[in-house]
């Protein structure tokens, strides 16, 4: 790396550049040093096969496309009850049918990785209301944080702004207008969205989106997107984007954006 | 001189009380009247001879009633005392005698004086005291006495003679207190009353006679002294037309302040009897310069001068405001005032920036966001020019990063920066050098830096050929990273120290790091710069995983891993085994703010500044390994002036059954003292604590040492005594006679037993009966 003596022209260079923002020239890829770099990994269920295969890696490469964040798109999973779920920070549940209770030492490793801070998303890609898949997952995520309730997620949440500034949410197929949540404190460790999320980003192998989405448009999808990409950089950074140096730029930027205000 | 002489003296011991006395002389009135009445047919000659007789018989009667003796007196006759107190208070250091210090004045004056007190040792016993809020005996030519002694010190000329010296006085007395000195002098001389005194003094007495000047005038101290029963006279010393000064008066700050805030000191100075001048107003921090201003003063003018300062570090910091001693100015020594102000932390700040979000940097920024102690910034970098994107900018909630800000202006606001894989060439094309060097320059000055590895730091970055290189723990290559899995492994100085001790117990520590989860990859490290210590290296004998190094005023760390978090999660195998990533962090995040918590003994004391004279109330806290208080400790404190310019006083105890041990030490020396303790069975780093006070004369007699003219003049009026205001000779002091008898044998002979006494009482009784008889009266 080059370094150049600091003068008059450099030092007004560097405070244009501050003003107007950070982000703006490539340097190098990312890698990690040794780490594979962040990923997710599905949960393994018996009896819940993956309804989109893929699609969390498909997720991961939009994810590297946008952001600063190294992704690893390669598939993973991992069992409930394993030690080995302790290696992945962000873990998925993804089914679209009904399964059987979880065995007691799946629930207990759970519910210690979730307190430990480690991530779950959950994603119900059935498309209907009242769907087997919902019932498994509800009878599951009481007993993983009891004394915990699923519970609607505010517009005001850090998942609508971790790093797109959302309106609301999105998916293949719009069951509810919300994500549901469990908390820990401040803490938001369980996000579960009702509208197949991993449909509208799963892909197939040559590129093209697996599955329309409902009731269509490029924009749903393009939100369902984006709301993924959130979902992986609120895993990252939490409540990062609540913090007081963020609030007001924000704010005002969804104001003039016609979105929402507090 | 001392053979025994006899003195035979008349006297009076009343036979009956006196209230019988009066009763007695009221019925001998009755009696002669009644006489004098029955008398009247008798010739006027002969009735008044009559009369006569037995008046002559009635005080016969009362004669005896009143009780006539003989006192026999036999002793030694001795010289009675004549008593020089000389003013040794802090106000006779004022220099306004002629150039010189009052002081210097009276010790001159009894040098020159030698001959005139040898005269008056001839006749007098010469005692010498000073005067300050006591009377000690003081011998000329030797120093102040300590007082313990009750023996006559030698007087001033037998000392000369034999010694040779000068006279020392010293005016280091805190306070005058002329009359507990005047009314004591009696006691003193063990109950000899002196022939004369003569009092050297400014007058600047801010006890009884002065308080009593201040509100009656000369007539209540005149009041007050009048029962003195002997002569004093007084010598005014110094300047009537009082001191020219220039002074720091005070200086205020609040209490305590924050660390990295700014803290504002307010000098009042005053000038009095001098030109009007320009002053430059010097602020010094635990003696270095740090600030100066310079004022204009009027003649009797007084200004107050603003500071700002911004204390770099918790603990203590010592305050000196001085300004230079003008030409004429007669207290120099109130030209420069120290104060001390306790420096503590509200919360620690933390800036934690980041090039790349990644789970390392998800846990420790959850850690530190869930401490209550800390207020934590964080800024990642979440979108590089790489980013290809979906959306406009103005859809993202990405705000610009106040580099600029952060690194130059408000930097001095955090108690820590973190560079968590950060590196500005990830989002910005121009070189950091400014920026890394105003980090470099704020750890020198007291700030702390802590690197976190990954692909954007350390050798990845280029920081080894950056101005941040200099303050960093080791050196940095650039070699390539090494990717392989490691186990942390302590070296000797990291099995006991606060930043990787995980555990009280060394052997335990060591444990818990064994059993931490591997790490994988790490930024290659160099060796350690002159400071720098390796704590953990990448495997045995590896690359230096864990650095510190106190560079400067300021503290940095080097972790050269990314994967720390896996210290939280991947080591989660039970609840609470995830643990050490807390363990570990906020160790390190102490020990680079300097976090007093770490200590297991406090040091307390009840205030900060002390006025001269005052006590300093101290209490040393010992708590034990789990932090609970720890009785039966044994307790060392020194105390020793901040330059070291004397040996410490020491103070040994044991703390009691709540942990605690109270101290309470003289504040009797103008400066800062630093109080430290040691707690010998705790280990060093922790069984250590530090206080520090300042002690001023503020608000004792420098700040009013004008002359008191009249209150000296009221004393000597008051007692018979003579007011001098030039050096007097003294053998011009009013005095009583030359000598005494100290009694050795007393014996009384009562007078009235004696048969001619009782004859002389019968003779005209019996007279008058008779010519009564004869004259036919009854």
């Amino acid at each position: 790396m080059s370094r150049e003596p600091m003068n008059r022209r450099r030092l007004l260079g560097l405070l244009a550049a501050g003003l107007g923002g950070s982000l703006a020239l490539p340097v190098r890829r990312a890698a990690a040093l040794g780490e594979p770099p962040v990923g997710i990994a599905r949960v393994a269920i018996p009896d819940l096969p993956d309804p989109r295969p893929g699609s969390l890696a498909d997720l991961l490469r939009e994810v590297e496309r946008n952001s600063s964040v190294a992704p690893d798109p390669e598939a993973r999973s991992v069992e409930p009850a394993s030690a080995l779920l302790f290696e992945q920070p962000f873990a998925a549940i993804t089914g679209d049918r009904w399964f059987e209770p979880l065995p007691d030492e799946a629930i207990s490793n759970l519910r210690l990785y979730l307190r430990e801070g480690g991530f779950l998303f959950v994603d119900d890609a059935s498309g209907i209301d009242d769907s087997d898949f919902d019932a498994a997952v509800r009878r599951d995520l009481a007993r993983i944080l009891p004394g915990t309730r699923l519970g609607p997620v505010g517009r005001d949440h850090a998942i609508y702004r971790s790093f797109f500034l959302l309106r609301g949410v999105s998916g293949r197929i719009l069951v509810r207008r919300h994500l549901e949540g469990m908390w820990l404190g401040d803490i938001t460790p369980v996000l579960y969205s009702r509208n197949d999320l991993c449909g509208a980003w799963w892909q197939s192998p040559g590129g093209e989106y697996a599955l329309d989405v409902v009731p269509g448009g490029r924009r749903q999808r393009t939100e369902a997107i984006k709301l993924g990409i959130n979902l992986v950089l609120f895993a990252l950074t939490g409540n990062y984007k609540r913090d007081v140096v963020h609030v007001d730029t924000l704010l005002e930027r969804m104001r003039r954006q016609g979105g929402y205000a507090e | 001189m001392n053979d025994l002489i006899t003195r035979t003296e008349f006297g009076w011991d009343p036979l009956v009380p006196g209230w019988a006395l009066a009763i007695a002389a009221g019925l001998a009135l009755v009696l002669l009247a009644l006489a004098w009445r029955s008398s009247g047919g008798v010739r006027a000659g002969r009735r008044r001879w009559l009369l006569g007789l037995r008046v002559a018989a009635v005080a016969l009667l009362g004669l005896v009633l009143l009780g006539p003796e003989r006192v026999t007196t036999e002793g030694r006759r001795v010289r009675d005392p004549l008593v020089v107190l000389l003013d040794a208070s802090r106000s006779m250091q004022v220099e306004d005698s002629g150039g010189r210090s009052r002081v210097d004045e009276v010790s001159t004056w009894l040098e020159d004086q030698r001959p005139a007190f040898d005269v008056l040792q001839r006749d007098y016993d010469l005692r010498f005291f000073t005067v300050t809020d006591r009377l000690q005996p003081f011998a000329p030519g030797a120093g102040a006495d300590d007082g313990s002694s009750r023996e006559p010190p030698p007087t001033a000329p037998n000392t000369a003679a034999s010694g040779g010296g000068e006279a020392v006085l010293e005016a280091d007395g805190v306070s005058t207190d002329l009359g507990q000195a005047l009314f004591g002098l009696t006691e003193a001389l063990g109950g000899a009353r002196p022939a004369a005194v003569l009092l050297a003094s400014d007058g600047a007495d801010r006890a009884a006679l002065g308080r009593a000047l201040g509100s009656g005038g000369p007539d209540a101290v005149s009041r007050l002294v009048a029962g003195l029963p002997y002569p004093v006279s007084t010598w005014a010393v110094g300047d009537p037309e009082g001191p020219a000064d220039l002074a720091v008066r005070a200086v205020h700050a609040p209490p305590f302040g924050f660390v990295r805030r700014p803290l504002t000191l307010e000098a009042d100075i005053s000038t009095g009897g001098l030109p009007a001048a320009g002053a430059r107003v010097l602020l010094h921090e635990d003696g270095e310069l740090v600030a100066w201003q310079d004022v204009e003063l009027g003649r009797d003018d007084q200004q107050t001068v603003s500071f700002e300062v911004r204390p770099d570090r918790i603990g203590f910091r010592t305050y000196r405001v001085s300004v230079d001693v003008p030409e004429g100015d007669t207290i120099p020594s109130n030209n420069r005032l120290e104060l001390t102000t306790k420096v503590v932390r509200d919360r620690t700040r933390i800036l934690q920036v980041t090039s790349r979000p990644s789970w390392d940097v998800k846990f420790l920024r959850r850690l530190l966001k869930t401490d209550p102690n800390i207020d934590l910034v964080s800024f990642f970098i979440l979108r590089t020019g790489e980013s290809s994107g979906l959306s406009r900018r103005e859809e993202l909630s990405l705000i610009a990063f106040p580099y600029n800000e952060l690194f130059t202006q408000d930097l001095q606001g955090f108690d820590l920066v973190i560079f968590q894989n950060f590196w500005f060439g990830s989002f910005a094309p121009f070189s950091d050098d400014y920026f890394l060097e105003s980090i470099a320059t704020y750890v020198e000055e007291g700030g702390a830096v802590a690197m976190v590895g990954g692909d954007f730091s350390f050798g990845e970055a280029g920081y080894g050929q950056s101005p941040l290189a200099r303050v960093l723990p080791t050196d940095v290559p650039s070699s390539r990273p090494g990717e392989q899995t490691f186990r942390a492994a302590l070296t000797a100085t990291g099995q006991r120290h606060p930043v990787t001790r995980l555990d009280r117990d060394p052997g335990a520590s060591g444990d818990r790091w064994q059993a931490l989860p591997e790490l994988q990859g790490f930024n290659p490290l160099g060796a350690p710069l002159p400071g720098g210590v390796v704590l953990a290296t990448a495997g045995e004998g590896g690359s230096p995983l864990v650095a510190v190094r106190s560079v400067g005023r300021g503290r940095t760390l080097a972790f050269a891993s990314d994967t720390s978090w896996r210290w939280a999660l991947a080591g989660t195998g039970e609840p609470g085994s995830g643990q050490e990533h807390a363990a570990f962090w906020r160790g390190a995040v102490r020990w680079l703010v300097r976090d007093a918590e770490q200590r297991q003994v406090q040091l307390l004391t009840d205030k900060e500044n002390y006025r001269l004279g005052e006590s300093i109330q101290a209490q040393v806290r010992v708590f034990g390994e789990d932090y609970a208080p720890r009785p039966g400790a044994e307790v060392l404190v020194q105390a020793w002036p901040i330059d070291r310019s004397t040996d410490p006083v020491e103070v040994r105890g044991i703390t009691d059954s709540a942990g605690q041990l109270s101290l309470t030490l003289p504040a009797d020396r103008e400066g800062t003292l630093v109080l430290q303790v040691d707690v010998p069975s705790i280990g060093e780093l922790w069984g250590a604590a530090e206080a520090r006070v300042s002690v001023s004369d503020r608000g004792g007699e420098l700040e009013e040492p004008d002359v008191r003219l009249d209150l000296l003049a009221a004393i000597a009026q008051a007692t018979g005594g003579k007011a001098f205001t030039e050096p007097p000779d003294p053998g011009d002091l009013p005095r009583e006679a030359a000598d005494s008898l100290l009694s050795v044998e007393r014996t009384a002979v009562p007078l009235w037993a004696s048969p001619w006494l009782l004859l002389c009482l019968v003779l005209p009784m019996g007279a008058e009966w008779i010519w009564r008889r004869r004259m036919g009266l009854r």
